[in-house]
């Protein structure tokens, strides 16, 4: 009995072990107030059980290289925290439960690791198409400049039509029938 | 980590080639660091062979990691 009592010690005293770790994980695109909200609850779920939080990043929403689970781009959070061995286990079970994860990563990291950030170089700008393009005198601009005009007028025919006079319309019935035009 | 050049040593003979993470002072590679990474993986996305990096064997293991790291989450595309 001595030896299994030993043992059991071992193991809690292993998993009260504290290590530093990295945590990344995707959410779902959502609202900013919503993931915010979120984001302050899974914190609090971490400081419970008994990790301490160092760094909290927000890269907020980015474009995946790939589709993961039928989505293109995510809103990216970055921990780093001191935790117990053993509670990482249940973060990771938290996060793979969680719908609205797409996808997450833990990592150990050395004691004397910092969190940096990386600047991505910006991507190449595509050479911009000139504004004011001197056009040649095509037809096709002095189409495009009288074309409004004539919608506008197309539009008020449209209000005219929609709206058909009754007592006009009473009068040219009566008219056509019993005018003695048609000889029935 | 400050910005450095990483050559592919390929200027230099076999026997000369140093690391460049070692004489840099890089002691741990971070999946996050897609700026250097990108220096390390082929025009089909794949890894670059500890010939061509010129890395040591401790870093090259680092960095291979690394970039499955970044792979996985969605940082880096697997193929093209």
């Amino acid at each position: 009995m001595a030896k299994k009592t030993t043992k059991v010690e071992a193991v809690s005293a292993a998993e009260t072990e504290k290590k530093p770790y990295e945590l990344m994980f995707i959410l779902k695109d959502m609202l900013e107030s919503t993931y915010k909200k979120k984001l302050k609850d899974f914190k609090e779920f971490l400081e419970n059980g008994g990790a301490t939080v160092s760094v909290e990043d927000i890269w907020g929403k980015r474009p995946l290289a790939y589709r993961i689970k039928g989505k293109d781009d995510g809103i990216f959070v970055v921990y780093n925290f001191i935790a117990p061995t053993g509670f990482v286990h249940e973060v990771n079970e938290h996060l793979r439960i969680d719908t609205e994860v797409i996808r997450h990563l833990i990592v150990s990291v050395p004691k004397s690791y910092s969190y940096t950030v990386f600047k991505e170089e910006p991507a190449e700008e595509k050479p911009v198409k000139k504004e004011n393009k001197p056009f040649k005198k095509n037809r096709r601009v002095e189409d495009r400049e009288e074309k409004p005009v004539k919608k506008e007028e197309k539009q008020e025919t449209h209000e005219e039509k929609g709206k058909p006079d009754k007592a006009n319309l009473d009068e040219k019935l009566d008219k056509l029938l019993g005018g003695g035009d048609l000889n029935m | 980590m400050a910005k450095h050049i990483f050559s592919t040593n390929q200027k230099h003979p076999l026997g000369k080639r140093r690391c460049t993470f070692c004489t840099n002072q890089i002691e741990y590679i971070d999946y996050k660091d897609l700026p250097t990474l990108k220096h390390f993986v082929d025009g089909f996305r794949r890894i670059k062979n500890r010939y061509y990096t010129g890395a040591c064997l401790n870093h090259q293991k680092q960095l291979a990691n690394a970039v499955k790291r970044a792979r996985f989450i969605g940082l880096i595309k697997f193929t093209n």
